[in-house]
């Protein structure tokens, strides 16, 4: 069925006049093709394979001639970037701004990702940080943070809020799904719910500000996902402060469950039913139920939490 | 008679498609009134994170449904292939009509619930046919009998995964039955492309048939599995690297290929075709398809004519697409040619938005080792360097 289709039937009900239908006509056989969204991504792609391939060229290169020059061109670049960047920075507002330039956004990303290997690489050669690693990590988070806020960006608010995370003791690559770290420690469980609660608090006191109050969703969802997964690992690994943290779990989902309610953000409804049900059923695991019984918890339980989640489906159009 | 109501589907891309026109203004508010008023659906939709919920805990529920079924049955069938068959068989057929009655109450379409039933009872089906045959069948006969069975779910609900399964069952089948004849594995490169060809020019003639509306997304997944299928299919390296894995025993490097000419002459034919195809006919799945094809055409000579260190590869690709695109960007100030650089409000911007936050958090890792080891020179990537790109 083409919009031409749909447009003569219309018409032929008498719900759109003949000029107009010939107006609508017209729109549909000349309007642009976008390819707003195949360019940007090529753009993105294009500063990932970039900054991957210098990152690793250094390495390559090292002990060689012309290795200085190399470091010199990566430093070059990233003031570069940067300077690009600030030359079409947006107005400082507390609303969302967008830069100047279409390609400011990405020369920001670019920027940072070259610092980040630039400040590898000094760490690697000269040792700048000595063993004081924490520093190596949250000097860059620092920096993004405040590049995040002054140039209104979602995507470098992430790479703060990843070396932040990172501070703490813990490595997420989100694309590979990837999460390296050591729950069994306490001191690493208690560093991620800390900085999560730490954080999660920030952010709602900056939406309540109205200080870029559209950062509040990538804050959540990151910084959420740390915090339900470190409430859930304390569950499971720490016998002894079981019930404090199923508490805190329970809690968490609750307020996630409100928050979602509130601002239509189903994201984190979902987050509070999958990560408050692998919590819950853990819990129940303790109860020894007979096997039959675990089946008809999984078949009610399956059930119940779908009614609860239909709930939340809503009337697409007006009823008839 | 289909599970669900083919008029409010039609209803549906109605009133969506003069949504879209009202928010270009080209209707009033109050016609879409009109139009809405005169093309009702019950549908109720939430957000795409509601219906992952649904889906998953539904599929809980059936979990725990088919563990009590195999409690209370195992004893009575444990080992009688016929029993247990008849009893998955029957259970099927029982989640089908569940599906049917919950389709049946008009606001379930596509919300989760209903595809994770539909999954669950082609499962049932697809166990319960091959429990009631022999045992020890060869992989294409197996694909064989699948096959009725998936389309006729497909004809009946018109459901995505069950088409990915679908389609799935369709290549292994043919992948298998070609490796039965002695000369099957030398023409398999060149059937998988006729018959990818095929199912795609299939999906873009059916359209025009005028009940297409309830497989339109089995279409377009047909449509981007079979191009995929087909210019992979032709691909010097996947071509290479899938003979050696068939000779046995394995060679440690995969050998040079018959008709290598052909398959190099293919692998950057097929996505200049397909790039050309998708700017002409503004076909946003040729146009997409066709970049990543030239890039993976572009890999693949890298792969065997190595004439750059893996990071000047990684270099001089990251420059020439940021140049390709700064330079269509600039272009496309004004629009041209029909192509424009303003997003439409098709395009999901909030989904890219998230994507491009996600890529952007990969950067940043695999660069600070958290654990306070010297940072080592090897594993040590600024943007995620993975071996995939």
């Amino acid at each position: 069925m083409s919009p031409d289709d749909i447009l003569n039937e219309l018409t032929g009900k008498g719900l759109i006049p003949a000029e107009q239908q010939a107006k609508i006509a017209y729109f549909e056989q000349h309007k642009p093709f976008s390819l707003h969204w195949e360019l940007r991504s090529l753009l993105y792609a294009g500063v990932l394979l970039l900054s991957s391939g210098l990152g690793l060229l250094i390495y390559e290169n090292f002990d060689r001639i012309g290795h200085g020059a190399l470091l010199t061109g990566i430093a070059l670049l990233c003031a570069g970037c940067y300077a690009f960047a600030w030359r079409y920075r947006p107005k400082w507002s507390h609303a969302e701004v967008k830069s100047g330039s279409p390609f400011g956004d990405y020369a920001l990303v670019l920027g940072c990702l070259l610092f980040l290997t630039l400040e590898g690489y000094a760490q690697y050669q000269f040792n700048v940080f000595g063993n004081r690693y924490g520093i190596a990590t949250l000097l860059p988070a620092i920096l993004f943070l405040g590049l995040a806020y002054r140039f209104d960006h979602r995507g470098v608010l992430g790479m703060a809020l990843t070396a932040l995370i990172s501070w703490v003791g813990l490595t997420v690559r989100p694309l590979d799904f990837f999460l390296k770290t050591n729950f069994f420690d306490q001191r690493v469980v208690f560093s991620a719910i800390a900085l999560s609660v730490v954080l999660i608090g920030a952010a709602l006191l900056l939406e309540r500000q109205r200080i870029k109050p559209h950062f509040t969703y990538t804050y959540l969802s990151i910084v959420g996902n740390l915090l339900l997964v470190a409430s859930l690992a304390g569950l499971f690994n720490f016998d002894e402060l079981r019930i404090w943290f199923a508490i805190l779990l329970a809690g968490a989902c609750f307020l996630f469950d409100r928050y979602a309610r509130r601002e239509h953000s189903f994201l984190f409804l979902l987050m509070s039913a999958v990560y408050g049900y692998i919590g819950l059923t853990y819990l129940l695991s303790f109860l020894e139920f007979a096997v039959d019984a675990a089946f008809y918890y999984f078949i009610f339980s399956g059930v119940g939490l779908v009614i609860y989640l239909s709930r939340y489906r809503r009337y697409l159009t007006v009823a008839p | 008679m289909k599970a669900y109501d083919e008029t409010h589907i039609r209803n549906q891309f109605i009133v969506t498609q003069a949504e879209r026109w009202q928010r270009q203004q080209l209707l009033t508010p109050a016609q879409l009134t009109a139009v809405r008023q005169a093309y009702p659906f019950p549908f109720r939709n939430g957000s795409v994170f509601i219906d992952i919920g649904l889906f998953i805990f539904t599929l809980v529920s059936a979990g725990g449904g088919f563990g009590l079924l195999a409690v209370m049955l195992g004893e009575f069938t444990a080992g009688n292939r016929m029993a247990e068959g008849t009893v998955c068989l029957t259970v099927g057929m029982a989640a089908v009509f569940l599906t049917v009655m919950l389709t049946n109450r008009g606001t379930f379409y596509r919300n989760g619930v209903d595809n994770a039933s539909i999954l669950v009872a082609t499962v049932y089906l697809v166990a319960g046919v091959h429990l009631l045959l022999p045992p020890g069948l060869p992989l294409w006969l197996d694909c064989l009998i699948n096959l009725p069975v998936l389309l006729a779910v497909i004809w009946y609900f018109g459901d995505l995964l069950i088409a990915f399964a679908a389609l799935a069952t369709i290549y292994t089948l043919i992948f298998s039955g070609m490796l039965e004849f002695s000369l099957g594995k030398t023409l398999l490169p060149f059937v998988l492309m006729g018959v990818s060809g095929l199912g795609y020019g299939l999906a873009r003639q059916f359209p025009k048939h005028t009940r297409s509306l309830y497989y339109t997304d089995v279409l377009t997944l047909t449509e981007w599995v079979t191009l995929i299928v087909l210019a992979a299919s032709v691909n010097y390296a996947v071509v290479r690297q899938l003979n050696a894995l068939l000779i046995t025993p394995r060679p440690v490097e995969a050998p040079e290929i018959a008709f290598s000419g052909l398959f190099w002459a293919l692998t950057v034919l097929i996505p200049t075709v397909y790039l050309a195809l998708g700017l002409r006919r503004k076909d946003r799945i040729l146009l997409i398809l066709g970049i990543l094809g030239l890039i993976a055409a572009v890999a693949t000579v890298r792969l065997y004519v190595v004439w750059l260190s893996f990071s000047l590869f990684l270099v001089v690709c990251g420059a020439v697409l940021i140049a390709i695109a700064v330079v269509t960007v600039r272009l496309l100030k004004a629009d041209r040619s029909g192509f424009t650089d303003a997003p439409d409000d098709e395009s999901p911007r909030e989904f890219w938005g998230n994507v491009q936050t996600l890529a952007a958090m990969q950067g940043v890792s695999g660069t600070h080792p958290p654990d306070g080891v010297k940072f080592g020179g090897g594993d040590f990537g600024g943007g995620g360097a993975e071996g995939k790109y």
